[in-house]
């Protein structure tokens, strides 16, 4: 398969592919939407986490350090937009990236439970770590008002989220990096 | 050099760079590049916030039209219960009377002057409660300025960019003010802090202060961060320590950021007056 948008018109090696700048624009859009609009349409009383679920849908179809550079970027994103500290993003999904591309990268990526029990697993593990990420910057968290109300809804919207997103993702991962994707019915 | 060492040389790389970027914000070295970047993207996130708002009026609206048999129904019961209020309605004039003179805050005071700015960013996880206006620096905005909506106290700039300010949220359970209860007769100081509810708390009220559920709670001048005056909320129950000589209200506030969209900084007062 030709990349569209792959390494053809790289330049210098260590540079981001277009391809790669094509994905993190579109990060850049969910974080917009994420940080604009989704606050005003809340459901079960909490806001899907567009760009995380972007991040571990890529990382889970993606071998190598692409989907680390998208989370960090996608992170960023999320950070200066929604008034978070900056950097505290950033680090949690490069990180979460990480462990989704390497916790699954050896498994059948074909299979569709993989994205999202990796969005679950994601969600639960983000969570705590933004909370205690904040605290540490000298945020004044109150744990047992905003971890167990907010966790549980936020997994299933997160999964809701995921079920968007995973072919629009999908759809931009092939588009932009031109690698076959594994599906049921084999390579395409 | 393998796939996973290579992963691993470029996550430490990634690590260090969003603690050099914490620590670059922590300082405020970031924020004339933030500012940049805010500015650049200004446009497109302002007219999002304008068709989300706009939809999640009209998706409310919609809400209520479904609810308006219950709500007829209801208010049948509400007029036989007002009926019956009937005789304390004396006082209730009265406490209006007061509600009306601490929300004319703005009017009474025009040698006030505001910057209006709209909201355009929220904290998308509802943890900071933190929301961004579209104003900043340039407009003359400060961190630790009052912001008003509707005539009351909706919060705190925070943070400041060339072009955007971060608002702390009156509600916040991070938003502390010095306030006073304006009680008939007196006066009673206290501080009131957000919760992670809806209403807000109003702490080291002295136990022999005359207050009551009712009275209006405005800023004081205490600590010298806010001006004196500006209506926050309403008493709605009083609470009562049994170990403490102190007492603490609850406090209903009058502004409620939800459905704002446009808010006021206040920037200080007119030269001459």
């Amino acid at each position: 398969m030709v990349s569209r948008l792959g390494t053809a018109a790289r330049g210098a090696r260590w540079l981001p592919s277009p391809g790669t700048w094509a994905a993190a624009l579109f990060l850049a859009l969910l974080a917009l939407v994420q940080t604009s609009v989704l606050p005003y349409f809340e459901i079960l009383g909490a806001q899907p986490s567009l760009v995380l679920v972007s991040v571990v849908i890529l990382a889970t179809m993606q071998v190598g350090t692409r989907a680390l550079g998208l989370g960090f970027a996608g992170g960023l994103m999320v950070d200066l937009f929604s008034a978070a500290p900056l950097g505290t993003n950033a680090l949690l999904f490069t990180l979460i990236a990480y462990v989704a591309g390497g916790g699954f990268g050896g498994v059948d990526r074909a299979n569709a439970v993989i994205p999202a029990a990796a969005v679950v697993l994601a969600t639960a593990a983000y969570y705590p770590s933004v909370l205690l990420a904040l605290q540490l910057q000298g945020v004044d968290v109150v744990w047992e008002a905003h971890l167990p109300a907010r966790l549980w809804p936020a997994i299933i919207v997160n999964l809701g989220a995921a079920a968007v997103l995973y072919y629009p993702v999908r759809l931009l991962e092939r588009w932009t990096h031109g690698r076959p994707i594994p599906t049921y019915r084999g390579v395409r | 050099m393998r796939g996973g060492q290579r992963a691993a040389i470029v996550l430490v790389g990634l690590i260090v760079a969003a603690i050099v970027l914490s620590m670059l914000h922590n300082t405020g070295a970031s924020v004339p590049v933030e500012g940049l970047v805010l500015r650049v993207v200004e446009p497109v996130r302002s007219a999002f916030t304008t068709v989300a708002n706009g939809a999640s009026r009209a998706l409310a609206d919609l809400e209520q039209f479904g609810e308006m048999r219950e709500e007829n129904a209801a208010l049948h019961a509400e007029v036989a219960e007002l009926r019956a209020q009937a005789a304390r309605l004396s006082h209730a004039e009265r406490e209006n009377e007061r509600f009306r003179e601490a929300l004319a805050y703005l009017d009474e005071h025009p040698e006030l002057r505001l910057v209006t700015a709209r909201i355009v960013g929220r904290d998308s996880l509802d943890l900071l409660d933190t929301i961004v206006i579209d104003r900043g620096a340039s407009h003359g905005i400060r961190a630790g300025m009052a912001v008003v909506a509707n005539g009351g106290l909706a919060g705190r700039v925070t943070k400041v960019t060339e072009t955007t300010a971060d608002v702390l949220p009156v509600h916040s359970p991070q938003s502390t003010v010095s306030v006073l209860a304006q009680g008939e007769d007196a006066t009673a100081d206290g501080t009131l802090d957000g919760t992670s509810g809806a209403d807000l708390v109003m702490r080291h009220i002295d136990a022999e202060a005359e207050i009551m559920v009712g009275d209006p709670i405005v800023t004081s001048s205490l600590g010298g961060s806010l001006p004196r005056g500006i209506p926050v909320g309403r008493i709605v129950a009083i609470e009562v320590s049994p170990t403490s000589v102190l007492r603490q209200a609850i406090v209903e506030p009058f502004v409620q950021l939800e459905h704002v969209d446009v808010v006021q900084v206040i920037l200080g007062q007119t030269a001459g007056s």
